[in-house]
Order: structure tokens, then sequence, then C-alpha cells
């Protein structure tokens, strides 16, 4: 894999999260020359997604010492450089991100998988970690175990032996050997009544799915009647799933199932996000899931939050009275711009009193307000329209609910630009990056950058991440937020259903607090984990530490993670794992409150902040691209590759489309693959397609090259080194193929 | 969709990996267009040409050739890359040893970026490429280079030359020929999602109006 790197380009982008992916995808679009760095060893920066090895090697880098020390010694002064030239000055560049802070992490489980024998259960209610029974059938003993050990076992995976030791994680976690025991029959005491209501949930979803099936394909509501009825007869109870007992090891084996969020956020049906991946093709190498469904927590109880029509209609929890409330009010929401007489003089007063003012039920307005809205306790009038709305209108695109999440996690969606930058010639590096930036002393321009390995690359424009901002130009005490993280693995769903769930719940705010816990909880079918565990995110703004954040929501979620008092009745999913962590949060920042004599051809992007979506990153992007390359089209559509014709060897000319009959009888097919004319002629426009040959012509004819045709500049030279009687061959071995 | 509806189709993406200059594009432009120039710049905007194959009476065959295209030349490929790939050609330059050097690592990480969904590691071939001219090294022993096959699990490795079209469509053949059997023994279209949704419409975009409100 070569070295040395072209000595120029039009712009070089350092870190690859999603506004400098973006960013970096629209300027090779438009011709721009573009290096794309990144210092980590994967894509994505403060936006990634990994497996379990690779999240452990992450969590390993954030708690180093040796990477804490660099990052406070760091780049204070003005850098000797030997890459200067006469007037030019260098700056350096931090090469550790140093935006995570307050990472702690606890295990919840063994080790090894270790069930000892009922007989032995009074023997075992003390636990030392250093055990490593033996599996054995019996189901009847849980173990919950919180030991140092164990958290300390859980990150030494890291494959890098430079990577810190064990003692140098977990700075937070306590021994606590308390077991839990649990008994089945215990458990069962009334196993009619949880299947009756099983029964119920299971009804209830299904009957939600056919009467959106009803009106989705039939505008008859016999129909959805019948459908109904029929859901009813089949209906089993489904059985009791007594969760998998997990281990570390179980974890450790399994570690590439996971796809775990560094920033798990969602896309809105009708956000910016999905309009450029549609409009720029690039969506093409993305798959989605819809989300669901969205509960909410209700007087203690999590509830499905009815979003759609038909969910109104059918949700148990809305009376009917409430029902037409409740669709008058969010019919008045979508477009509330054109009735401010509904809410003048409320704007800026608070949106809790103004839906109470609205006359709605106790119900409704948790709805409204912390499901749909999922506003801050102090959220305006205006805010929270606004927020429904968006919500909204995001509806009835995609599934059942406003939301997309990206499969693969979103890790996955600045890689989709920059695999759109890469086609169009942008050069990728990882593992590398500035290590200083040189910039000219009359000017205050930046002129390039000295690479980690030495070299001096040259550039028009720099992009960078804000954690690549030299600290020489950062202002001291910036105005920056925090968002608090919580990742958690537990055995089971927050609330169970027939099939897997993707969900979103929105938990208010606690006492004293003005921001509500957003979590998302991601299975098996989101490729998040193995089959029979669940990821859970929790995510708010920082107050404090996050753990100090998240856990008054996390203990209203699942079991008590401290082992204490727990609660062996619970249905609640219990903790195998989790991790907490502070995220900086500049999304919110006047670039001008934080950096200071930065020179005007660098332009500075924000990490992935506490939203949900993505609206911010799209934004950033598309108006530092403006500032850039003012007039041009921000990403324009990419032809489709499988648009582009190959022409076959009688050479038929692109602009003319071959007739059925031009094709011999043994190319019969040709017509299934050769798109429509005016499919292609949209995928050439505008881009620089070679044309040749017609793969699908194989079996025509003649070694003959007919001159490529095509709308570009690529267009090689026909004819060079074939034409020979050993093509004609080959192409006749083809057809034979 | 067209006439022929009883005719199997499939659809194939097969990866193209090796150094800078090891002719990866100049093969798979032989392969799908039947030409080369040794002028090619690096494609530009295009992700991967496509090659249809009239396999036997009954199976029609798509392939995708995804080639790096000297962009994400440092072997730091996006993951968009290697997703669902099914088989590769791992190309070095019988020329420049130093290109079959870095076999090892090329293969390394594709082994380590994509599997089959049965957990087995992709089918690769190894291309000797270039091969039209003096070679260098290890390819000069055909015993040496099968034993090295066998050890780094590429499932075959030929001489090719882009140039003068040897043995291009051997290889292929003979990577397709395991691609098909790995497809009847785990049957790949039957472990489509089918809850996957794509943005471009050709999945369940709802009929407007459901949307417009609630």
């Amino acid at each position: 894999m070569a070295d040395e790197l072209p000595s120029e380009f039009d712009a070089i982008v350092l870190g690859t999260g999603m506004a400098e992916s973006i960013l970096a995808a629209a300027l090779a679009r438009c011709g721009q020359k573009v290096l794309h760095l990144d210092r980590n060893d994967y894509y994505s920066g403060g936006w990634a997604t990994f497996n379990w090895d690779g999240l452990q090697r992450w969590i390993t880098r954030q708690t180093h010492p040796a990477v804490q020390a660099m990052n406070e010694a760091e780049g204070t002064k003005p850098v000797e450089c030997s890459k200067l030239e006469e007037g030019e000055s260098a700056l350096s560049v931090p090469q550790q991100a140093n935006t995570i802070s307050n990472l702690e992490m606890f295990t919840y489980v063994r080790e090894k998988a270790e069930e000892p024998p009922p007989e032995e259960k009074e023997a075992q209610e003390v636990v030392t970690d250093k055990e490593e029974g033996q599996t054995s059938g019996a189901e009847e003993i849980q173990q919950q175990i919180h030991t140092t050990e164990d958290s300390e076992q859980a990150t030494g995976l890291g494959e890098s032996p430079a990577d810190a030791t064990p003692e140098e994680l977990a700075k937070e976690t306590e021994s606590d050997d308390k077991s839990d025991d649990r008994c089945d029959e215990k458990k069962e005491d009334s196993p009619e009544e949880k299947k009756q209501q099983e029964k119920q949930d299971g009804l209830e979803e299904e009957k939600q799915d056919s009467q959106e099936k009803g009106t989705l394909e039939s505008p008859a509501p016999a129909s959805s009647v019948v459908q109904q009825e029929k859901v009813q007869e089949k209906s089993e109870p489904p059985k009791k799933m007594e969760p998998k007992k997990w281990s570390m090891d179980d974890i450790h084996k399994e570690w590439r199932r996971f796809n775990i969020d560094l920033s798990p956020k969602m896309l809105f049906g009708r956000g910016s996000l999905v309009e450029l991946l549609i409009t720029s093709n690039i969506s093409r190498y993305c798959e989605f899931k819809a989300v669901s469904r969205i509960l909410t927590l209700l007087n203690g109880q999590l509830e499905q939050v009815p979003c759609s029509r038909a969910d109104v209609f059918s949700s148990k929890f809305v009376t009917v009275l409430e029902k037409r409330m409740l669709m008058k009010f969010l019919t008045f929401c979508v477009e509330y711009e054109q009735h401010p007489e509904e809410y003048q003089g409320w704007e800026e007063k608070p949106f809790s009193e103004y839906l109470q003012s609205r006359q709605l039920t106790p119900n409704l307005q948790h709805f409204i307000f912390h499901a749909i809205a999922m506003a801050t306790r102090d959220a305006t009038t205006l805010e929270g329209l606004k927020s429904t709305q968006r919500f909204l209108r995001s509806l009835g695109r995609y599934g059942n609910t406003p939301f997309l999440w990206p499969l693969y996690g979103p890790g996955e969606l600045p890689q989709c630009f920059c695999r759109m930058c890469a086609v169009f010639a942008g050069i990728y590096c990882l593992r590398r990056a500035a290590r200083e930036l040189i910039i000219d002393k009359d000017s205050n321009k930046c002129k390039g950058i000295v690479c980690t390995e030495g070299q001096r690359i040259s550039c028009r424009w720099m992009v960078m991440q804000g954690s690549y901002v030299p600290h020489m130009c950062r202002k001291p005490d910036p105005p920056v937020g925090s968002v608090s993280r919580g990742i958690f693995f537990t055995d089971r769903s927050l609330k169970a259903s027939e099939n897997e769930q993707i969900t979103l719940l929105s938990i208010p705010p606690v006492e004293g607090s003005n921001f509500p816990v957003r979590a998302v909880e991601l299975g098996n079918g989101a490729s998040a984990c193995p089959k029979g565990m669940f990821v859970v995110h929790l995510t708010s703004q920082g107050t404090g530490s996050a753990k100090a954040d998240l856990q008054p929501a996390a203990e209203k979620l699942f079991q008590p993670l401290d082992g204490e008092d727990a609660d062996t009745e619970s249905d609640r999913p219990k903790v195998l794992w989790c991790v907490y962590f502070n995220q900086l949060d500049t999304t919110d920042c006047d670039p001008s409150s934080l950096y200071t004599g930065l020179p005007e051809n660098i332009v500075v992007t924000s990490g992935p902040g506490v939203d949900l979506g993505y609206e911010q990153a799209v934004q950033q992007a598309r108006s530092l691209f403006e500032q850039m390359c003012p007039g041009e089209e921000f990403l324009p559509a990419a032809p489709n590759p499988e648009d582009i014709i190959y022409e076959d060897d009688d050479g038929y000319k692109s602009g003319e489309a071959p007739s059925s009959s031009d094709n011999s009888e043994e190319n019969g097919n040709d017509s299934e693959w050769k798109p429509d004319q005016e499919k292609l002629d949209e995928g050439v426009a505008g881009a620089s397609n070679e044309v040749s040959q017609d793969a699908a012509g194989e079996g025509a004819q003649g070694g003959d090259e007919g001159l490529p045709q095509g709308g570009g500049e690529e267009v090689p030279q026909g004819g060079e080194g074939t034409g020979d009687a050993e093509a004609a061959a080959k192409d006749t071995q083809e057809a034979e193929m | 969709m067209a006439s022929s509806g009883d005719k199997k189709e499939h659809l194939y993406k097969i990866l193209v990996i090796g150094d800078l200059g090891t002719g990866k594009t100049s093969i798979i432009k032989r392969y799908v267009h039947q030409f080369f120039s040794q002028h090619y710049r690096a494609t530009i905007g295009v992700d991967f040409a496509l090659k249809v194959i009239n396999w036997d009476a009954d199976t029609l065959i798509r392939l995708q050739l995804w080639d790096i295209a000297g962009q994400e030349r440092f072997g730091n490929m996006t993951r968009v890359y290697y997703k669902e790939a099914v088989g590769a050609f791992v190309v070095f330059d019988v020329t420049r040893a130093s290109t079959f050097e870095a076999v090892s690592k090329w293969k390394n990480d594709l082994d380590s970026k994509v599997q089959l969904p049965n957990g087995q590691s992709i089918p690769a071939v190894l291309l000797a490429n270039k091969c039209d001219q003096a070679k260098e090294g290890m390819v000069n022993n055909t015993s040496q280079m099968d034993e090295y096959c066998k050890e780094k699990s590429f499932i075959g490795w030929f001489e090719t030359s882009a140039k003068e079209n040897i043995n291009i469509d051997e290889a292929a053949r003979y990577l397709v020929t395991r691609i098909l059997a790995n497809d009847k023994a785990n049957s790949y279209d039957d472990q489509v999602d089918k809850d996957k949704i794509m943005l471009d419409g050709t999945t369940t975009d709802e009929p407007e109006g459901r949307g417009s409100c609630c």
C-alpha cells in the first residue's frame, strides 16, 4: 500500500465525522481535489459505530493515562518545523480528540458461564470472581455480579498489545459480590395472568398492523375487520421465554455481532439527511430499518405512543373522546403556522401550560409533550409546536413512526459520503493526520499541512472537525456543552413483544432537571447485538457526569443496577454491562466563541451533539460548502453505475437506444438489462461516464471495438490493443459461460 | 424483468483489491468492456463495473466489480465497499515483488471486514497480473505459489495479463463457479431481510397523504 501522497489538493479535510464527510463528498463531487484524513484507525470519529472489540479498544484509548497526559501537554506554543519556507509558521495539530470525559464502565455478569446446581445455592451466596465453575443446566439461579475484575477482564480484550493495561481502566468499579437468586416458581406465581396480558399485547400489536394494512391496501374498512378476526383466531399466547443468562465470555465470543454507536442518532423520515441521501444518490450505499415503536413512561408503565392515525384509533390507552381531541390537536400542529390565532400570546410561554390550556387530558398532554415533542421541561410553546410538527411531518413515509435507523449503526452514514467522495477521486487515509498546519505569516492563510509522516502537502482550503483545531487557536474556557451517554447491554426488551422492535423512548426530566433522557433500544434485527440481547442507548444533555445524569432514568427502566434490593419478580431488563461517558458538544456554539485567530481558509465542523437527528450536521456542511464553493450545486445526483450502458460489439452509439432486433437471438435478454434511455440520460448528466461495449452483448460477433461513446472527458480511446481474433474468441467463450 | 421470466438471475458483488498500479482497473476494463488501454486515469464517478453473463440456459448473472479505483488506496476502504461482497480478486504485479508482499495484508483486511452469511471468509482468487512481463520473486515458482495460496486461503491463483487478455475470463469463471456453489449451499436470497428499507423508494415507501397528518 503506497505511502507517499500527492502534494497538492484543493481541500484537505481532517476528521471523518458526519459534517466533514458530507462536505468532503460535496467538494469532490464538484471537481475539487480532496484529501480526507483521520487520525483514528476507524471512520466516523465521534459518530462511529464499533463491534465489541472495537468498542473495547476505544474505551481503552479514552482512559489511557498516557493519552490524557499528552492531551494536557499538547501544543501550547508555535512549533519548530523543518518543512517551512520563508515567511511561514507552523501550528501543531492535536493528535487526540479529547472530547470524551467521565468514562465509567460496569460489568454485572460473570466472566464465564456458570450455573450452579440448586442445592449449592447457599454456597453461592457469596461468589468470588475467581471462580470458574462448570456450566450446569439448572436455570433457577441467576447470579448478579459486579466486580472490578470482571470489568477489567472485559476490557483486556483490546488487540493491540500497546493498549492500556486493564488496571488503568474502569476507574470507578466497585466490588459487589451480591448474588441475586431467583426461582422460577416465584417468578411464575401467576402464569395465567401473565399469559393473558401477553396475549393482549400481542393482539393489540397485530391489530394495529392489520389496521395499517387495511388502510394501505384496501380502503374498504370491512377488509381490515376481517383481517382482525383472522388474527384473533390464530393468535396463540406466546410461550414464556426465559431470558438467556449471559456471561462476558458469551459477549467476547460474539464480538463481531455487535454494532455499538457512540452517537445513536435517527433520521427523520422527511428530514434533511433523508432528502440529501436521495437527491445525491448516496442512498444506494445505505440501508435502514424503520423505528417500529415509540414508547413513553406513563405512571411507571411503558406504553406505546399512538403516532399514526391507525395507532390513535387502535390505542387502548386513549378513550374515544381523547382520540378526537388528539386528532384535532395534532392536525392543528401539522400546520400550526397557518393558525396563529390558536397560540397567540403563548409563543414564549411554557409549552406545558399551553397544552393544559388546550383542554387536553393529562394523558394526552403527556403523550404530546414527552413522546412526540420530546420537549425539555422549560420548552416554550413555539419550540414545542415546532418539535411536534417536525415529528408529525416525518410520519407515514417509512414504516410506522417518523424515524429511520441506519443498519449497522449510524457510523455507517459518514462512510457512505466518504465512499462517494472516493468515487469522485477523493483520497482517503486513516491513521494519518496533520502534524502541523503551515500558516503564511503575512496573509494569515493556511497553506497546507505537514502530515504525521512528515510530508508537506499544500491546499487552498482546510476543513477540520473541532478537535483538530490547534490549541493556539482555541479560546480559553469556551462555552461548550456536553452530551451524557450511556450504553447498556440487557437480557430482554424493555417491553416484550411478538416481533423484535426498534424502540425510541423519551423519559421525562426527573425532578430538578430540565432535560429528558432519550432511550433507543436495538436488538439483533437492527444488527446491534447477538440474538437474545438488547442494546439500550441513553442520551441526554449533560449537566454533570454521564452516570449522574443518566442513572435515574436507568433505574426506571432496568432491574436495580447495584444488585441491592434486586426485584426478583421484575420483568424489567437486567443490565449485563454498561458504559457511561460525556461527549463534548459544540453544536450550539458560534465558531467565534470557540476559536480565535483561525486563518480564514480554515473551516471548522462540530461533533454530533445531543439532537436526535442530523439536521445540524447537514445544515453545517451545506453552509460551509456554499462559503467554499459559491454558486456550485451541493451534492447533485451521482450517476448510477447500473444505468451506464456498455455498448455491445456492434457499437451502438449511446445516444441511440439499440432496438431489440439489432441483437442476435442468443442475446434475447438484452432488453432486460438495458436501462431505459431516460434513466441513462439522467445518469450521464453532469458526470464523466465511460461508455463502451454492452456487457450484455457477449455473444455478438466481431472483435471490432466500436468507439466508446459517452458524455464525459474520461472517454478512453477505443480499440487499443484489441480488435484481434483473440478478443473475438473470448467473446464467444463468454457467451458460453 | 422482461420476456424470460423463468430464467434464474443472480446479482453478485465482487471486490477487486490490491496495491496501486497492479492493474486492477485494467483487469476490470478488459473483463467488462473487452479492451485495454495504457492511458487509464483513475475511474471517476463510477462505483463498479457491471458484467452480465449468460451463465447457462437457466442462469443469468450480473457481476458488480467494485474497484478501489486508486482512491481508497491506502487500504482504508469504507465498510460500504466491503458490504455484501461474495467474492474477491486480490491483484499483484509480477514485476514488483513489493506488491506481492502486500497481498497478505490485503487478504487479512478483506477477511476481517467481510464474511459470508455463514461466517466463512469470502472466496478470493489471487491474480498475478502483468504476466506478459518479466516476473520477480515467488511467482516464478508454481508449487510455492500453490502452497502460498493454501496457507493464505485463496481458492486459487492465475497468471493474468489485462494487456494481452490472458486468463482473465478463466479467473472470473473460476471465482463465479465457487460463488454459485456457495450460493447454492447458503441460498443468499433467502437471507434477505424483508424489513430493510432503501430510501430510493424501492421498498415500503407509502402513498403520500397518509403522512401529511396523523
